[in-house]
């Protein structure tokens, strides 16, 4: 009696483990967030591509709108905001996914920061702040390379790190070296790496739960 | 908590999953399929059982016209079920000395 009793005792505590484990990592709420920013991405990438193909209309609007480059960030702030708190409002996230928001949120944050640099003005001979395009591409890479191996050490989803990985080595080749096809590749993948990332990481995460059953089936069995 | 007073809600594994999985807060009816493994039939059985002892607590809505049953663990069930857990724990340890 004693024996069973203990043996019920350990199931039970192992069962009620299992259970716990997999409610920490359920990542439903984080993975409907992240396709929603994923798909307000892909909306900001479009504009881009429809910028890039008209270079003097897109200058002339800027100069004549100098007030939109600080309000489109602002823009897309509020939107991400809006999506959160509408998600986490059904579908409220557990301790793992408020860090993971914390760590993407400050990532998505950082790559909205536009460089302001000390020039010279032309006119006036005095250097002048002014907020100048760069090639933001490799530290881009690496902040999106950071977050998915900080993603990969808490979820401890391998498919991230090799994703971080994969990342972090392109932006330091595109750094430091010049090899055609990756410079050539640079602006297709700046395009689509930030909306694919958060696409591909929430609609992962959303199917994770379901291949995550551990050996044989401790309610039924 | 005596050995032999195991209150009866927790001698079902079903009921102690969907218990262990509201302990991080209310879930709805996939969800909590989805993390139980179980069937519907199971699930609707046994979560009937734990509303009647006061465990659990449902409700339903109606999102777009659909309806959504919600679980969430009572106070009264959060504490019968620590009560449940430490006594396990009890028995392993007895079983150790």
């Amino acid at each position: 009696m004693e024996e069973r009793l203990l043996k019920d005792a350990v199931e039970d505590i192992s069962l009620i483990k299992a259970m716990i484990e997999k409610t920490r990592k359920s990542f439903l709420g984080f993975s409907k967030i992240f396709i929603g920013w994923g798909l307000m991405y892909l909306g900001v990438s479009l504009l881009h591509m429809i910028a890039n193909m008209h270079p003097e209309a897109t200058r002339s609007f800027y100069s004549d709108h100098q007030l939109v480059v600080y309000l489109v960030p602002m823009l897309l702030i509020a939107l991400a905001v809006f999506i959160y708190h509408k998600v986490s409002k059904k579908q409220p996230l557990n301790g793992l996914e408020r860090h993971l928001m914390v760590l993407w949120g400050l990532i998505l944050l950082l790559l909205m920061i536009p460089i302001r640099v000390e020039l010279m003005s032309e006119a006036t001979g005095a250097y002048e702040y002014t907020l100048v395009t760069v090639n933001n591409f490799s530290t881009s890479m690496f902040s999106l390379g950071i977050a998915l191996a900080m993603t990969s050490a808490l979820t401890e989803i391998k498919v991230f790190k090799y994703m971080a990985t994969g990342y972090m080595i392109y932006g330091f080749l595109f750094a430091y070296f010049h090899i055609g096809l990756l410079d050539d590749l640079s602006v297709p993948v700046s395009l689509i790496i930030l909306p694919g990332t958060l696409l591909f990481t929430g609609i992962y995460l959303k199917h994770y739960q379901g291949r995550s059953h551990g050996d044989g089936d401790p309610i039924n069995s | 908590m005596e050995i032999q007073s195991i209150p009866d809600i927790f001698q079902s594994k079903i009921r102690i999953a969907i218990v262990s999985c509201l302990l991080s807060g209310s879930k709805t009816f996939k969800e909590v399929k989805d993390l139980t493994g179980a069937t519907d039939g199971n699930i609707s059985t046994h979560v009937k059982k734990l509303e009647a002892a006061g465990v659990v607590e449902v409700s339903k809505l109606f999102e777009k016209k659909r309806p959504k049953t919600t679980y969430t663990l009572t106070e009264k069930g959060r504490g019968q079920f620590e009560d449940y857990v430490k006594h396990l724990e009890t028995i392993i340890s007895m079983s150790k000395q």
